[in-house]
């Protein structure tokens, strides 16, 4: 009991460490102090000499993504499909009004995960981790921009695929694609789709027919005369898809580097099942 | 309906097709060479069919009707795009078997599919034909002829509208059935029945009573819904055929909501004999209680027969709010369906099994499907006035139900994705609980 009173009560040179530091010599309190300040000043110049360390992303090559603020739900239930179609006409449908605020039983509390803080790395990972992440940002910049400077590098061959455009069925594989022609090859699929209208007692019958159409496509996305690669067997059906391309009539303007290509013929298969 | 502009490019592409090679075999001479741009397409079907309906050759007088009630139809599906009588090529009259006309003369307006129809009246018999072609392909796709009497033009116009779907679509339309309804038409709540377009309104019930709940046996020969009229709400059979109605269930409390087994033996009730709500499964016959199906404390009603009558999906507040679930008939394996929502009511099972009709209450009643393991919730409506008491048709590729987007209630009809939603019923309103028959003989 008598200890913890004297902690408790204790002030400057009541208790035995500062006994202890009275008693030190002055000599010894000067040489320490000196000490001290030589090393600070070491530690200051040899701040002053380092070199810069080398940037670890290069401005350059950093790609700028834009945040936006995506429309905030109203309801917990899903919204109506967007295919369906207005009310009939003569129908005296009142304006849609917006939902109602979703009631507090219809709210769902969502907890984002916690970000893993940086401190959380080990050091020794820390390094080479870095590179990889700086490694795949550049080559997925390269790759995903088409207006990335290629240098010597062919932007095709960074496919991780390895694909030599040469070998390539554009757009027939499923691996990763120039995303310059999976963007025209979407909207050619786009723009045919509705065009083309198979009896649906066909497609339910034979789901695996397929016809196969080679048709050249001009600069400015005139479709030229089909020719049929490869039938299904069923002469209706192949007529549907050549009726499908005369409707289209017209394809967005192939991309530059395809040009030649499109005007020696595109492969177009259409198939009564969806083959993506 | 196409529109004009519409029109001109179905006839500017429907001339070009004329150049068309005919595909007779593929030109072996291109190669499959390397280096080109494939462009895959598939699975078609999102567009609507452009068909060609020219109006019926021969000389009953019933000619016009027969025609609007056949092209109603095909419009209501949802799966055609019918091309207007205005571009047709085709002279009027023109005859209706192969070789009696030119595939040339529909390809040019560009119809994939063409319906040709007969009616003629022999001695007060109707006899109507439905001939269905393929145009681009030049060939028949089947023809099929109907008879009956003379007052049995808008069903025989039904039966050539289902058979023109089928033959092109490979699917059966749900032309040829009806709707039970509770309909306020006369102040009351009665039930009645009405044709799949809403023709032929039939009283059924005369009690002047609140009656309301039908549901069709799967035969089509009974209704059995709840009604008030002893000043209880009961369970009651009509026989639609003789024109009985029997008291099948009038136990203490409530006898609401019944639903049939697929076989027709069983009747799923809400009773509360004891005071607290609970599922039962009834004999259909006698209204003898089989099987107790809920036990719980809260309360389950709206029982309704999975289609191969192993399970009942119901509707129970065990958890607090009103939710969805399932249950053998036995009463095991209870499976909650829905979590999203608090207010879950209303479960009716489709054809197919694989999913469930139900109301959400989200400040409005709105209609929604889910799959069974409560996956895939899929809205039908969405701010368009209340959606309640959804009903599958016969094959499942419909859904009903009564909305009042317009102001007073009808039926409104959705493919079962909720796409093309067309309003069945019109007049002044009033068609509540619209139950759909099974596909019906007449």
């Amino acid at each position: 009991m008598s200890g913890a009173a004297t902690l408790g009560t204790g002030s400057a040179g009541s208790g035995p460490l500062s006994g202890a530091t009275a008693a030190r010599p002055t000599w010894e309190i000067a040489a320490s102090l000196g000490l001290h300040v030589a090393l600070g000043a070491a530690i200051f110049l040899g701040q002053c000499v380092r070199p810069d360390p080398t940037p670890l992303i290069d401005p350059s090559k950093v790609m700028q993504v834009q945040a936006v603020a995506l429309p905030k739900s109203t309801s917990s239930m899903p919204d109506r499909p967007s295919r369906t179609p207005d009310p009939p006409k003569g129908a005296d449908t009142p304006d849609a009004a917006p939902p109602p605020p979703p009631t507090a039983s219809d709210m769902v509390v969502q907890q984002d995960d916690a970000p893993t803080p940086k401190g959380a790395d080990r050091p020794q990972d820390r390094t080479d981790a870095r590179q990889a992440l700086l490694n795949q940002a550049r080559r997925e910049a390269l790759i995903k921009d088409p207006n990335a400077p290629l240098g010597d590098v062919d932007r095709t061959r960074t496919d991780p695929n390895g694909v030599d455009p040469k070998d390539a069925i554009f757009g027939a594989g499923t691996g990763t694609m120039d995303p310059e022609l999976a963007r025209y090859i979407s909207a050619c699929r786009t723009a045919i789709l509705p065009n083309w209208t198979p009896l649906p007692a066909t497609i339910q019958a034979h789901p695996e027919y397929q016809v196969q159409l080679l048709v050249p496509v001009s600069s400015d996305g005139k479709l030229g005369e089909a020719q049929l690669v490869k039938g299904s067997g069923d002469a209706s059906f192949d007529r549907s898809a050549l009726l499908a391309v005369v409707k289209t009539a017209r394809l967005p303007n192939p991309p530059a580097r395809f040009r030649d290509s499109a005007a020696q013929g595109v492969l177009i298969t259409l198939a009564a099942r969806d083959l993506q | 309906m196409r529109t004009r502009r519409d029109l001109l490019t179905g006839l500017a592409a429907g001339t070009a097709a004329l150049a068309l090679p005919w595909p007779a075999r593929a030109q072996e001479d291109v190669p499959q060479e390397q280096g080109r741009i494939h462009i895959i397409v598939g699975a078609p079907g999102a567009s609507k069919l452009p068909l060609a309906l020219p109006r019926p050759v021969g000389a009953a007088g019933q000619s016009a009707e027969f025609y609007q009630v056949v092209r109603r139809d095909l419009e209501l599906s949802g799966w055609f795009d019918l091309i207007e009588e205005a571009a047709h090529i085709e002279p009027g009259g023109t005859g209706v078997q192969p070789g009696q006309f030119r595939f040339e003369d529909w390809e040019v307006p560009g119809a994939v599919a063409l319906g040709k129809t007969v009616l003629t009246d022999s001695g007060g018999t109707l006899r109507a034909e439905a001939w269905v072609y393929d145009v681009p392909g030049r060939r028949k796709l089947g023809a099929k002829a109907f008879t009956g009497g003379a007052a049995s033009v808008r069903s025989l116009a039904h039966k050539v509208a289902n058979e023109i779907v089928f033959r092109v679509t490979g699917q059966n339309a749900p032309f040829a059935t009806r709707f039970a309804v509770a309909g306020t038409f006369s102040g009351n709540k009665e039930i009645y029945v009405v044709d799949f377009d809403g023709h032929g309104l039939t009283k059924i019930t005369q009690n002047g009573s609140i009656n309301l709940q039908p549901a069709w046996s799967p035969s089509g020969s009974k209704l059995a819904f709840t009604s008030y009229t002893s000043g209880n709400p009961d369970c009651y059979v009509a026989d639609l055929g003789g024109g009985k109605i029997t008291r099948l269930s009038a136990r203490t409390g409530i006898n609401t909501g019944p639903a049939w087994s697929p076989d027709g033996s069983r009747l799923a009730l809400t009773m509360s004999p004891s005071g607290d709500p609970d599922v039962y499964i009834l004999d259909s016959r006698t209204g003898e209680v089989m099987t107790r199906l809920t036990k719980s404390a809260g309360i389950d009603v709206s029982p309704a027969f999975s289609p191969d009558g192993s399970r009942i999906a119901f509707v129970s507040d065990r958890s607090g709010g009103a939710q969805v679930y399932i249950a053998n008939t036995d009463g095991s394996g209870v499976q909650r369906v829905t979590y999203q929502g608090g207010h879950n009511t209303d479960p009716v099972w489709s054809p197919k099994g694989d999913r469930l009709a139900f109301v959400a209450r989200s400040g409005v009643f709105d209609v929604f499907t889910v799959k069974i393991d409560g996956t895939g919730l899929t809205r039908i409506t969405q701010g368009m006035g209340d959606n309640e008491d959804p009903c599958w048709s016969p094959d499942g590729n419909y859904l009903a139900f009564s909305s009042t987007r317009t102001g007073s209630a009808h039926i409104w009809m959705a493919t079962a994705d909720g796409t093309h939603q067309v309003q069945l019923t019109q007049g002044k309103g009033g068609y509540t609980n619209p139950a759909w028959s099974p596909i019906l003989g007449w």
